[in-house]
């Protein structure tokens, strides 16, 4: 985050105050989730870019790294609701979507609403469901609504799915196809922690979890003006061009079966809006895009045959492929 | 930027004291002409004009062609005034000042420096030449601020007497003129010091950053001060000496006068006499300079006359090929050769064959015999005449030195005897007259050389072919040489006179008749016409053969051959015993020419190893168009290039980051093509240099040596940033800065580079000089990773 962090001054009147309010903001849940989650501020600036960008997390790693901890300290964090839905094989659509249930008393059907009606809803190892569960809850990702029988019910704003997956036990497990898995907006892995935060996590684990004691430090309403802000934060033609230069050098290439889609770019572009955002910038920058690659557009790749049996990986493949695109520049009067 | 008058203060300053160097350039030209103010005191007017209006203009900030053209328009109307008394070349004024050129240019070509003040002055074309370097120097240290290039038109200057005269210039014009530089030099560079945002020698707390730039400065002014002080001791010995006679004046008209030489003492004056000027004899050569054309050499010297003697002259010593070894001559003299076409016209007859002397060989038709001893061919016993006749020659001419003659001892050997006898009853007045006149000098050589001077200088002779009584008896000569009859004569007398009076110091001589000096008709081709007869003694030294001497004034021989006037080095000769003649030769040609009496004499007595020629003014031309067009060649450049850079600093975020762009082309750093702003900072960053430090051959670079430069960067990319990707541009307020920030990176760029790429950058920018290539390597991308260490998931 070096390069990229120094902040710049806002250019409109009204945008300087709404940028330091979210800064402010995010600063404070930042800090508050890094009490239980140390030493990993990417991890937890990639959580906070897609909570105000609208999107949804996928974090995937090894047990034990801090998945659900990362999870529920950013629900924790805000003041709002938050659901856990522990994905099993036997769980059914209806537990996450809701079910209608028929009540006696009023002799009317009556919707009981499922795991996904909350603000922040963690999906924990999202790849033991069923195939058919996993769709039920990628639905209400994308429309950000619920219909069971002949009602149809809004989610409420912000929406965030923090899905957990884990890659390493397959067995018994349904991985998420890569076509669902387009549709979140980043994937972030938390790695190991390094040894001086593992022994800081050793004092502060050996009384209490720190996580009980994790207090709100905003809101829900809150979250919806941070992200109305983000929405403001604006995007030049040329970084315009620039994403969709990125996003098409990965469809063009042979090293790939699959590139971005169109939803990969306009997922991109957000993030970046939110990164920008939360650097107190009220303009993206052609670096935004590039530090948001990995995470965003990642995921969503898969590689070639080739690439794969060379040994190749998708993230060094990307990797390429974004130094090679040129970041569009003015033609030169001088 | 607004106008205030510390700005003006500080350009008046600058301008002030380039147009004092200059001026105090100029003194070296004093040696010119004879009185120095007719030039210098116009010369302080013109600086004063050019500097106040120099700086007034660029105060007012008008372009720089146009404080050129200002300068050069009301200079060039006061010069005018000056030397016509109208500001504008005119009508009558034109008339004037056209004149005022002519006169000055045919003094520069009538007489050696110093030009007399008796004549019209050269003054116009000094206070021409003057008001050029003024504007010049002007010009390139103020209006263009290429200070250490006004040295170049200093140096000029200052060359210009030196490769001319072969004179030293005194140690105080160029201690002046170089203190001058320096001067210019320093506030130059402290000025732009402090255009980079602090005044020079602010303390600094701690001594990084500018304050070593005051370091910096005081090295580069010292190290160009430097160089261009060894320049102005260099250069002026290897320009070329050009040998170039510009002011060729008009044939005179042909005749079909015959003109006969029969006896050649006797036909000389009534030839040189008749009416017309008569084209006699034409020749082809390449010799750039051919001067005495010899016809017959006159050896005895009899009661009544000069006469060529009785000749044995040997039926076989024909003209067909390689003539004997020159006589006396030693081999080791330095010679060089030049081949002669000539061609006699009908019109002169002459039972004598002209040719120069010596000659190595020659081939001529008829019946030519030449007499070894004198080396001067006679007709047959038919009396064939030269009439119409061509031949061929080849003609040495011999790099005699003063010095080695002076040395050669003895001049008289059993061979030559007959060239020192005198008739008896010489008059007492030419026998002291010649031990009078060579009494200080030492040896025979420098006898003969004072033999010259006192008939071309002191003794007060003038000249005049038709005041001169004919002959050159005892009689004539006592007539001539008497201080009474007002030492009028001629060549005849002249030579006649000089060779008596050798004889009378015991040194061989003869007079020889010929042609003095040719006209160029055209290239190679001169011609010798009948006013151009001419007489003059040669006198003979051991090691040397017969050498030429020129006693007649300078109102006919304007140029005397160099060894004539050169010193002879004052060594301690013990052969000659006398406490006299032991001191030291006193140095004739550096005595003040103002000891002088008449203008002729002040410009014979100027003529010093210089073969007395007249101011070859094209040379100087020259020399200063030359200077100009490597002062052009070698500023263009960069002045185009600081051009660029003053459009782009003052445009704005996008140009000045090209301006980096350009910059780091210079100096050779490769710029990643296609990258963001911000990544491309952070390769930049790392390309700074810190301060300067002594001893080290490859700079350190990196952020951490130059943290206001990689700030400056900072906001340089910000800025642009902003342009570039914000809704908008709210960049006022913000521009004043950036011109600033980018002068800061650029000097961080050249610290972190060595002097040699940073003098290539300066002299030699390739962002102007050669396009952008289509393509550059990319450098490694550094995306910054979010999730560094995934488990690519593979399912």
């Amino acid at each position: 985050m070096t390069a990229a962090g120094t902040t710049g001054s806002p250019s409109g009147p009204g945008a300087g105050a709404d940028l330091e309010t979210l800064s402010r903001v995010v600063g404070q849940v930042r800090s508050n989730i890094e009490r239980v989650i140390e030493g990993k501020p990417d991890v937890v600036n990639s959580a906070l870019v897609v909570l105000l960008a609208e999107g949804h997390l996928l974090i995937e790693d090894v047990p034990g790294v801090g998945k659900t901890t990362l999870s529920k300290a950013l629900a924790r964090s805000i003041d709002c609701t938050v659901r856990r839905i522990q994905f099993t094989p036997d769980l059914l659509p209806s537990d996450v979507t809701g079910v209608s249930i028929f009540n006696q008393n009023t002799r009317e059907f009556e919707f009981r609403p499922g795991g996904v009606f909350a603000n922040i809803v963690v999906g924990d190892e999202i790849n033991r469901a069923s195939p058919k569960t996993q769709s039920a809850l990628l639905e209400c990702m994308e429309e950000r609504q619920v219909t069971v029988d002949t009602g149809t019910y809004q989610l409420e704003a912000p929406f965030m799915v923090i899905a957990t997956q884990n890659p390493i036990e397959m067995e018994g497990t349904y991985a998420l196809p890569e076509a669902q898995r387009d549709r979140f907006m980043a994937r972030v892995s938390i790695g190991y922690p390094v040894e001086a935060a593992e022994i800081a996590m050793l004092d502060s684990r050996s009384a209490s979890n720190p996580i009980d004691d994790l207090e709100p430090v905003t809101d829900a309403a809150e979250i919806r003006k941070l992200c109305a802000i983000v929405a403001q934060v604006y995007v030049s033609p040329a970084v315009q061009r620039y994403a969709v230069a990125l996003t098409g050098a990965t469809r063009r290439t042979d090293q790939l079966n699959l590139g971005a889609s169109p939803r990969a770019t306009l997922h991109l572009v957000r993030a970046a809006k939110a990164f920008a955002a939360i650097h107190a910038r009220d303009y993206v920058l052609p670096d935004d895009l590039r530090t948001l690659a990995r995470p965003v557009l990642a995921h969503r790749l898969l590689p070639s045959v080739e690439s794969a049996m060379s040994g190749r990986s998708t993230m060094a493949i990307l990797d390429a492929l974004v130094a090679a695109v040129p970041v569009p520049e003015p033609q030169h009067r001088a | 930027m607004k106008r205030d008058r510390a700005s003006l203060g500080s350009g008046l300053r600058l301008a002030l004291v380039a147009a004092a160097t200059t001026w105090a350039a100029t003194f070296s030209w004093r040696d010119f002409s004879e009185s120095s103010s007719p030039y210098l005191g116009p010369l302080l007017v013109l600086g004063a004009v050019v500097a106040g209006t120099g700086a007034l203009a660029r105060w007012w900030r008008l372009p720089g062609p146009v404080v050129f053209l200002l300068q050069v328009a009301l200079s060039g109307m006061l010069a005018c005034l000056m030397l016509t008394g109208s500001p504008l070349p005119v009508g009558p004024a034109y008339a004037e000042f056209v004149n005022a050129f002519r006169d000055a240019v045919e003094s520069a070509n009538g007489y050696a420096a110093p030009v007399p003040d008796g004549v019209p002055g050269i003054h116009p074309l000094l206070v021409a030449g003057g008001l050029g370097c003024l504007l010049l120097v002007d010009l390139l240290a103020c209006t263009l601020r290429r200070v250490p290039l006004a040295g170049l038109p200093l140096l000029s200057v200052y060359s210009v007497p030196v490769s001319l005269l072969d004179t030293s210039i005194s140690w105080w014009v160029f201690a002046a003129t170089a203190v001058g530089f320096m001067s210019l030099l320093y506030l130059h560079e402290s000025e732009q010091v402090s255009r980079w945002g602090r005044p020079l020698g602010q303390q600094l707390e701690n001594d990084t950053g500018l304050g070593v730039r005051a370091g910096a400065v005081r090295t580069s002014a010292g190290a160009i001060g430097g160089v261009a002080t060894a320049l102005a001791l260099v250069v002026p010995l290897a320009i070329p000496t050009l040998d170039v006679t510009l002011f060729d004046f008009g044939n005179g008209p042909g005749g079909d006068n015959e003109i006969t030489i029969k006896n050649p003492m006797a036909d000389l004056q009534r030839d040189l006499k008749q009416g017309p000027d008569v084209p006699l004899i034409r020749i082809t050569t390449d010799d750039p300079s051919p001067d005495h054309l010899r016809i017959a050499a006159l050896t005895r010297f009899s009661q009544n006359e000069w006469s060529s003697g009785d000749r044995e002259v040997p039926t076989d010593n024909l003209p067909n090929g390689a003539m004997p070894a020159l006589e006396g001559v030693l081999p080791s003299v330095p010679r060089r050769t030049y081949d002669y076409r000539v061609n006699v016209t009908e019109g002169f007859d002459s039972t004598w064959l002209p040719t120069q002397a010596p000659i190595s060989s020659i081939v001529a038709r008829g019946d030519w015999r030449f007499d070894p001893k004198t080396m001067d061919f006679i007709a047959g016993p038919d009396e064939e005449s030269v009439a119409g006749l061509d031949y061929a020659m080849t003609a040495v001419e011999l790099d005699l030195q003063a010095a080695e003659m002076a040395a050669s001892g003895s001049a008289v050997n059993e061979d030559n005897t007959e060239f020192l006898d005198l008739p008896t009853g010489v008059p007492s007045l030419v026998t002291n007259l010649a031990l009078g006149v060579t009494d200080e000098a030492e040896t025979k050589f420098e006898k003969a050389q004072a033999l010259q001077r006192w008939f071309r200088v002191d003794g007060g002779f003038t000249y005049s072919i038709d005041e001169s009584d004919e002959g050159n008896g005892v009689d004539e000569l006592e007539a001539f040489l008497d201080e009474d009859g007002g030492r009028v004569g001629y060549c005849e007398q002249f030579a006649a006179a000089m060779a008596v009076m050798a004889r009378v110091l015991e040194i061989p001589s003869r007079v020889a008749i010929g042609f003095l000096e040719p006209e160029r008709v055209g290239a190679g081709v001169f011609e010798y016409s009948s006013r151009d007869l001419h007489a003059w003694p040669e006198l003979y030294f051991p090691g040397a053969g017969w050498v030429l001497f020129e006693p007649t004034p300078s109102d006919r021989v304007r140029e005397v051959p160099g060894y004539t006037t050169e010193n002879v080095p004052a060594a301690p000769n013990p052969q000659i015993p006398s406490a006299g003649a032991s001191e030291a030769v006193p140095d004739r040609t550096s005595e003040s020419p103002s000891a002088s009496a008449t203008p002729e004499e002040d410009a014979a007595a100027a003529d010093a190893g210089d073969d007395g020629s007249a101011f070859p003014w094209l040379r100087v031309l020259g020399i200063f168009v030359g200077l100009a067009l490597l002062v052009a060649i070698a500023l263009s450049p960069q002045l185009l290039r600081q051009r660029v850079r003053e459009r782009r600093l003052a445009g704005g975020p996008e140009l000045a980051w090209t301006e980096l762009r350009a910059e780091a082309r210079d100096l050779g750093l490769a710029w990643p093509r296609d990258r963001s702003p911000r990544e491309t900072r952070d390769w930049l960053v790392t390309q700074l240099g810190g301060p300067e430090q002594d001893g080290v051959q490859r700079p350190p670079r990196g952020p951490e040596l130059a943290p206001e430069a990689v700030a400056a960067i900072d906001r340089i990319v910000e800025r642009l940033e902003r342009l570039r990707y914000a809704r908008g541009h709210a960049g006022a307020g913000v521009e004043a800065s950036l011109a600033e920030d980018v002068t800061v990176c650029i000097a961080a760029l050249r610290l972190g580079c060595v002097p040699r790429v940073r003098r290539t950058a300066h002299w030699w920018p390739r962002s102007l000089l050669r396009p952008e290539r289509g393509s550059s390597s990319v450098p490694a991308p550094r995306t910054e990773s979010l999730d560094s260490g995934v488990v690519e998931h593979v399912g």
